[in-house]
């Protein structure tokens, strides 16, 4: 029988709960028929619990350990996916608890040689990126969860192995009393970077593995005073050829990334002394030793594989469990929210039976083209922290040399922080709309861009599960939302008058919103309910996105 | 020579392109890389530029 560490694991700053196990029904021998079986509650596997919730989709959720993730790990949050958790309903103690920055800065012998600001405006609610240790995090949807009638998250219950039979999956599962099988229509694989389902079908990923070691340290210091920003230090004097990362974290939490030194071995580096030695190091680099309480560390090497097909018949695979991705540029879990967000959508449209199976197949078609985007992306700033052969190493020490005297090649230590990926080519997209002739504005495929309607007011906020159309006035004549054939799935949002008995009119006196969409002069933005794009036009002729809709609801499968 | 905008992608391309040819000429990079900055210096680079250049690559090599 499973049994889960059921005591509280060690911190110096956070209080773990143990999270009893429940008996469920179906250990009464009660055969109950589930629509979604979710396999772990990290971070992703929550935040689709509670996207497909928002979607009026239930779902169970299981988890094989009894508390939250020990660590920092994930750690920061980027404002795509605080705008996606807000959608989730978990955003607000992510942002009231969590410490948000927009800059870093790399050093190369105590010398400032690059310097990277991410746009933020007054248009975002959020800041570019919010600290958070993932304790937290899985805490705070936790909270959601269990607020949630839709949700039945499941403590202390191992997933053992899955069959498939037609169009149901059955898992067995292990725990503290013994085993079960749940029934559902779909299962989602949110097992992490080792998922046992991924194994299970044999599945192998695409791309590159790392060869270099980071140990990942996370300390309290209450004394260690610096700006929240991203800080990396190139070859430092105790460290040379390598590059440490330093994070700050609320609750006087400091995380700290270094490579470890060729030879040395994982088992030496998590020795207590040899941490205490490299911490020490690292704080007199920065010029400030003070005192300091270990919390948690690990080694890791980098990887940027993904999946070559997030779906497997009834099987579908998010965040860890469907690509590998290094931390600098904080990729995993936000590249995995962006996964939950695509596909908690198109799923919850098949199992209400208003779309079919080819609108979930584009859930790995597109979340598939950004992993391998985000992949060679990753790569580019992982073979400058973690230069995978001679020839990076020299390019490395090139690039770093000129940075102190000539830095035309400084922007190569840019670590291309995670942003939403563009579907730009996604079958999704209006065919006939004026996409091509709108020269400002947002693409489409692209994620639509918050507007501030108030002090304390953004567009975001009013959006709900499912399509939005914006349309703007200020050209045609208002349209009369009820003419939309599609309108119980649409909800129409009217700028300055452009619609009719929409579900909400602004009035913005903000001339920025239509200029940020490019229509100046009026017309219309379809956007999923992903908040993407899928077609915009000059025009306020309905017909057009019934069109686009219909084309999302009849896609034809190619499985 | 001052920091000139050269586009990041331009960048990326040279850095790659650099760096694989480096692994391809294997123990002969040292060679590698003196053909290669002599064929770039004569056909591309006034005489100027190519002591600008090699000033500017000669600071900061030691720690």
């Amino acid at each position: 029988m499973h049994q889960p560490n059921l005591e509280r694991r060690d911190s110096v700053f956070y209080d773990y709960k143990i999270h009893p196990f429940s008996t469920p029904s179906e250990m009464d021998s009660a055969v109950t028929h589930h629509k979604v079986v979710i396999v772990g509650a990290g971070p992703v596997g929550l935040a689709t619990a509670l996207l497909l919730a928002k979607a009026g989709v239930p779902s169970v959720v299981i988890e094989s350990e009894a508390q939250v993730s020990h660590g920092s790990r994930a750690c920061a949050a980027t404002r795509r996916s605080l705008e996606i958790l807000q959608q989730a309903g978990a955003s607000a103690l992510f942002v009231q608890n969590g410490l948000g920055w927009n800059s870093g800065r790399s050093y190369f012998r105590n010398a400032e040689v690059f310097r990277m600001e991410i746009p933020d405006d007054e248009n975002d609610r959020f800041a570019p990126v919010i600290n958070n240790p993932q304790q937290y995090w899985e805490e705070y949807l936790v909270d959601s969860v269990e607020k949630s009638d839709l949700i039945d998250l499941r403590w202390q219950t191992k997933f053992l192995h899955f069959e498939e039979n037609g169009e149901i999956v059955r898992a067995r599962l292990d725990t503290p009393e013994g085993g079960y099988t749940l029934q559902a229509d779909w299962l989602i694989a949110c097992d992490g970077g080792r998922s046992v389902i991924r194994k299970e079908l044999g599945l192998r990923m695409e791309g590159e593995a790392y060869s270099g070691n980071f140990v990942i340290v996370d300390v309290k210091a209450p004394d260690f005073d610096f700006p929240t920003e991203r800080r990396c230090y190139f070859d430092p004097e105790w460290n040379l050829g390598n590059s440490i990362l330093l994070h700050r974290q609320p609750y006087d939490l400091w995380r700290l990334d270094y490579r470890l030194p060729e030879g040395e071995t994982e088992v030496t580096a998590l020795e207590r002394d040899r941490i205490a030695t490299r911490v020490n190091d690292v704080m007199a680099m920065v010029g400030k030793v003070v005192d300091w309480e270990l919390d948690w560390a690990t080694v890791y090497s980098a990887n940027t594989k993904t999946l070559t097909d997030f779906r497997k018949n009834r099987v579908l695979f998010a965040g860890d469990a469907a690509h590998l991705l290094p931390i600098f540029g904080i990729r995993g879990a936000n590249t995995g929210f962006q996964d939950a967000e695509n596909l908690a959508w198109k799923l919850a449209m098949v199992i209400k039976g208003e779309a079919g199976l080819g609108l979930l197949e584009t859930y790995s078609t597109e979340r598939v083209m950004a992993a391998r985007e985000i992949c060679d992306e990753a790569g580019k700033s992982t073979r400058m922290m973690d230069p995978p052969t001679k020839g990076y190493e020299l390019l490395r020490s090139a690039i770093l040399s000129f940075s102190l005297s000539d830095p035309f090649c400084a922007e190569l230590m840019h670590w291309r922080t995670s942003r939403p990926h563009e579907y730009l080519d996604s079958v999704l997209n209006a065919v006939d709309d004026d996409n091509e002739t709108l020269i400002d504005g947002i693409s489409n495929g692209a994620v639509a861009r918050n507007i501030k309607l108030g002090p304390d007011e953004y567009l975001f906020d009013h959006f709900r599960f499912g399509y939005h159309l914006l349309v703007f006035g200020g050209g045609d004549e208002p349209v009369d939302a009820r003419r939309l054939a599609n309108r119980h799935h649409v909800r129409v949002i009217s700028v300055d008058g452009g619609a009719a008995h929409a579900d909400l009119d602004i009035r913005s006196d903000l001339p920025s919103f239509a200029e940020i969409y490019g229509l100046p002069h009026g017309g219309m933005y379809l956007l999923r309910p992903d908040m993407h794009v899928c077609g915009r036009w000059q025009s306020h002729d309905l017909s057009r996105v019934d069109t686009v809709l219909e084309n999302h609801f009849r896609l034809e499968a190619q499985q | 020579m001052t920091a000139t905008n050269i586009p990041l992608a331009k960048l990326e391309v040279v850095n790659d392109t650099l760096a694989e040819g480096i692994d391809s000429a294997g123990e002969e990079s040292e060679l590698f890389l003196t053909k290669l900055a002599f064929f770039l210096a004569a056909h591309h680079v006034s005489e100027d530029r190519l002591r600008e250049a090699v000033e500017i690559s000669l600071k900061d090599l030691g720690s």
